[in-house]
């Protein structure tokens, strides 16, 4: 009688800590799960918020030559053209939630569509005023990243626009 | 009857060993998440702090009144001319504690020169 009791104890002990052990398992995954859905949503946020930005800057850096830029209206809004070698150029503009780039010669007449896609972004808003740059990026979830620029060659087709 | 009262004994340290061990692993894992997440955390706000300070410096290299915050993040400078050549040291802070820091510098134009 007294083994009966004890070996019924014992397997309620037993079923008991399997399971904390279940729910254990199950409560740390979930909150691992959790705050690494985290980190990556923030990550993922990070990187669309700065990089397009960041490669707009990148591209006036590297084309910065007198009456090498000019702001147009191209795709959705605002667009950078870059003026490059031997009649070509490069239009940095926002299309359908994307930041599209296109390179193409000047006598052609490509529609927004004909570029490349290279990040998501809502818009693209440049301003020139007293010398400085600004590049306004709005991105998918509605933040907005702004980076100024000073072009170093002081000349800058259609500024103030 | 002693074979059921030796084995479960058993069982159960077993399971206890399991669960330590389960929980030693689980707390390394946790403790790696939340290590994740800071350096996330800092990475973001290096970049961001480096954007506004980058946007200063080009304020200052124009000649335009410069950023003193944005997004939660203070800007403090002090400028000083040094043999011609005026230089801007920009510190962006969040909350009082320093993030970033950044060094501008600009050729002062003598008076007279166009």
């Amino acid at each position: 009688m007294s083994g009966s009791h004890y070996k019924s104890g014992m397997r309620i002990a037993a079923v008991s800590l399997a399971a904390l052990f279940v729910l254990v398992a199950m409560g740390i995954l979930l909150a691992v799960t959790g705050v690494y859905r985290s980190v990556t949503d923030k990550t993922d946020t990070h990187f669309t918020q700065y990089t397009a930005v960041s490669y707009v800057l990148n591209q006036l850096r590297r084309g910065d030559a007198e009456n090498a830029f000019s702001i147009v209206a191209f795709g959705d809004g605002d667009a950078l053209q870059m003026e490059e070698q031997d009649g070509y150029r490069t239009l940095l503009y926002c299309w359908n939630g994307s930041l599209m780039e296109l390179y193409t010669g000047n006598m052609l007449e490509l529609t927004p569509d004909a570029g490349e896609s290279l990040l998501s972004a809502q818009t693209l808003a440049l301003t020139y005023e007293n010398n400085l740059l600004t590049v306004t990026v709005t991105n998918d979830d509605g933040t907005v990243s702004t980076v100024s620029y000073a072009p170093r060659s002081e000349s800058l087709e259609g500024g103030g626009v | 009857m002693n074979r059921i009262k030796k084995q479960s004994p058993l069982f159960l340290t077993e399971l206890i060993f399991s669960l330590v061990i389960f929980s030693l692993c689980a707390a390394v894992c946790v403790s790696l998440i939340v290590r994740a997440q800071t350096i996330s955390t800092d990475s973001r706000q290096l970049s961001q702090a480096l954007m506004l300070a980058e946007t200063v410096a080009e304020e200052f290299k124009a000649e335009q009144p410069l950023t003193e915050s944005r997004d939660g993040y203070q800007v403090s400078t002090q400028q000083r001319t040094e043999h011609g050549v005026a230089y801007l040291d920009i510190t962006v802070s969040l909350q009082d504690e320093p993030v970033y820091q950044l060094t501008a510098a600009r050729v002062e134009q003598e008076e007279g020169a166009s």
